[in-house]
C-alpha cells in the first residue's frame, strides 16, 4: 500500500512534468495546480501536530527521565472521578485500531481544563511518572486535531522534513538520468537542442544535488547534533556534486561549440554511471548513520514494512512532496530550455 | 530540541517557508509570463 501511494505520487509528477513537452510552454491551469499542491504540500507537511500513543510515552520515558511527551487522548466525560486536591481519573487512551488501556492521569491544577469537559480529542503534554506509574498532565497543546502524524521514536518532530529531502534527492538522480538520455541523443544525431537540453538537466539536477545536501545537513543538525558527519551517503553525495560540477569546468574550458557538446555528452554517460553506485548501492554496504546502512537493522521508515512506520496521512504527504518537487523541476526545467534556446536563436541573428 | 518544538516555533517555520515558496512561485510566474511574451515578439519579428 506505500510502495503504491508513493509509487502513484511519482507518476503524478512525470505525468504533470511531462505535459505537455519539455520544451512548449505550460498552460495556466498547469503553474496554478503546480503552485496549489505545492503549497498544499507544505501545509500537510508541516501543520499537523505530532502525538504518541501512551506505550511511546512509557518507553520514552525510560530513555529520557523527564521527557515530555504530547499523547492523542481521546476525552470521555462520563469516565472522570474526582479527588479534591490533585485531581485524577482513569481515563482511556485512545489507539487507532486497537483496544483502549485504562491510565491513571494526574492533574496538577484544583480546576478541570474546560477542554475536557467536552468529548473531544486532545493532544495533551504530559510527564510520565515511573515510580507511581501514572501520567502528570502539565498542558493542552491542541483541542480537536484534524490531523495527526504519529510519533516516530528517534525522528519525533524532524520526519517532517522527509518530504522535502527525499523528493529533492530523487529528482536530483532524475535530472542526471534525464541528463544521460540526451547525451546520448546527441551522440547519436548530433543534434545541439539535445546538448542543450542535457546540460540544462544537468544544472538543475547540480541544484537539487546541493537541496539535497542541505535538507540533509539540517536534518543531521537536529538528529546527529552535527551538520556533516562522513557518513557514507553525505560523501557518495559529497562525492556526486564533484562530478558533476567537474561536468560544468569541463564544458566552460572548450570553445568550440561541437567538441564541448561531444566531450560533455560523453562525460555525462560517464558521470551517470557512478550515480546508482553512489547513491544506491555505497551508502548500503558500508556503516553509516543513515537507516539503511550496513550496521542499521532497520530500514527506515521510508522502506519498513511494519505497519505504522508512516501513518497513512504522512504516506500520502510524503507522496505529495514526491509529484510536486516533480512538477516543479519540470516547471524549471522548461524555463531554462526555452530561455537558452530563445537567447541561442537571438544570438543567431547576430 | 524539545524546548525548540514545545515552543511553538514549528509556525514560524512554516510561515518562512510558505513565504519562500510564494516567493519563488510568483517569481516562476512572472518570468514564464515574460519568456512567452519575448517568444511571441520574436516570432513576430521573424515573419516581418
Amino acid at each position: 500500500m506505500k510502495a503504491l501511494i508513493i509509487i502513484l505520487g511519482v507518476a503524478l509528477g512525470l505525468g504533470l512534468g511531462l505535459f505537455p513537452k519539455f520544451d512548449r510552454p505550460k498552460p495556466k491551469w498547469w503553474k496554478i495546480l503546480v503552485f496549489l499542491i505545492m503549497s498544499g504540500s507544505i501545509c500537510l507537511s508541516l501543520l499537523p501536530p505530532i502525538a504518541e500513543n501512551p506505550l511511546v510515552a512509557r518507553y520514552m520515558s525510560t530513555k529520557i527521565p523527564g521527557h515530555v511527551s504530547n499523547i492523542l487522548l481521546y476525552v470521555k466525560p462520563g469516565t472522570l472521578h474526582y479527588h479534591h486536591v490533585l485531581q485524577f481519573w482513569n481515563c482511556e487512551f485512545y489507539f487507532p485500531g486497537k483496544e483502549a488501556n485504562p491510565e491513571k492521569l494526574i492533574i496538577n491544577s484544583r480546576d478541570l481544563p474546560p477542554e475536557f469537559k467536552s468529548d473531544k480529542r486532545l493532544i495533551l503534554k504530559l510527564n510520565y511518572d515511573f515510580q507511581n506509574k501514572q501520567f502528570v498532565y502539565l498542558s493542552t497543546a491542541y483541542v480537536s486535531p484534524i490531523l495527526v502524524f504519529p510519533f516516530v521514536p528517534g525522528l519525533e518532530q524532524q520526519i517532517r522534513i522527509l518530504n522535502f529531502h527525499v523528493p529533492v534527492a530523487w529528482i536530483c538522480v532524475l535530472a542526471f538520468l534525464i541528463s544521460m538520455i540526451y547525451s546520448i541523443r546527441y551522440l547519436r544525431s548530433k543534434d545541439f537542442e539535445f546538448d542543450l537540453i542535457a546540460s540544462s538537466t544537468a544544472g538543475l539536477g547540480l541544484l537539487f544535488c546541493v537541496l539535497a545536501t542541505v535538507t540533509g545537513m539540517v536534518w543531521a543538525k537536529a538528529n546527529w547534533g552535527s551538520f556533516w558527519n562522513w557518513d557514507p551517503r553525505e560523501t557518495s553525495i559529497f562525492i556526486l556534486l564533484l562530478i558533476y560540477a567537474a561536468y560544468f569546468s569541463l564544458r566552460s574550458a572548450i570553445e568550440n561549440p561541437e567538441t564541448k557538446a561531444r566531450l560533455s555528452a560523453v562525460y555525462s554517460v560517464l558521470a551517470f554511471i557512478t550515480v546508482p553506485f553512489l547513491v544506491f548501492i555505497l551508502p548500503r554496504i558500508l556503516s553509516g548513520l543513515h537507516p539503511g546502512s550496513e550496521n542499521d537493522s532497520t530500514t527506515g521508515p521510508i522502506l519498513s514494512a511494519k505497519e505504522g512506520a508512516l501513518s497513512i496521512i504522512q504516506q500520502i504527504s510524503f507522496s505529495l512532496g514526491f509529484a510536486t518537487f516533480t512538477a516543479i523541476f519540470f516547471w524549471m526545467l522548461n524555463i531554462y530550455i526555452r530561455q537558452r534556446k530563445l537567447q541561442q536563436k537571438i544570438e543567431g541573428e547576430f | 530540541m524539545d524546548k525548540y518544538f514545545s515552543s511553538d516555533s514549528l509556525y514560524v517555520v512554516f510561515f518562512i517557508i510558505l513565504i519562500i515558496w510564494l516567493g519563488i512561485g510568483s517569481y516562476f510566474f512572472k518570468v514564464d509570463r515574460k519568456l512567452t511574451k519575448l517568444e511571441k515578439s520574436h516570432e513576430e519579428h521573424l515573419k516581418k
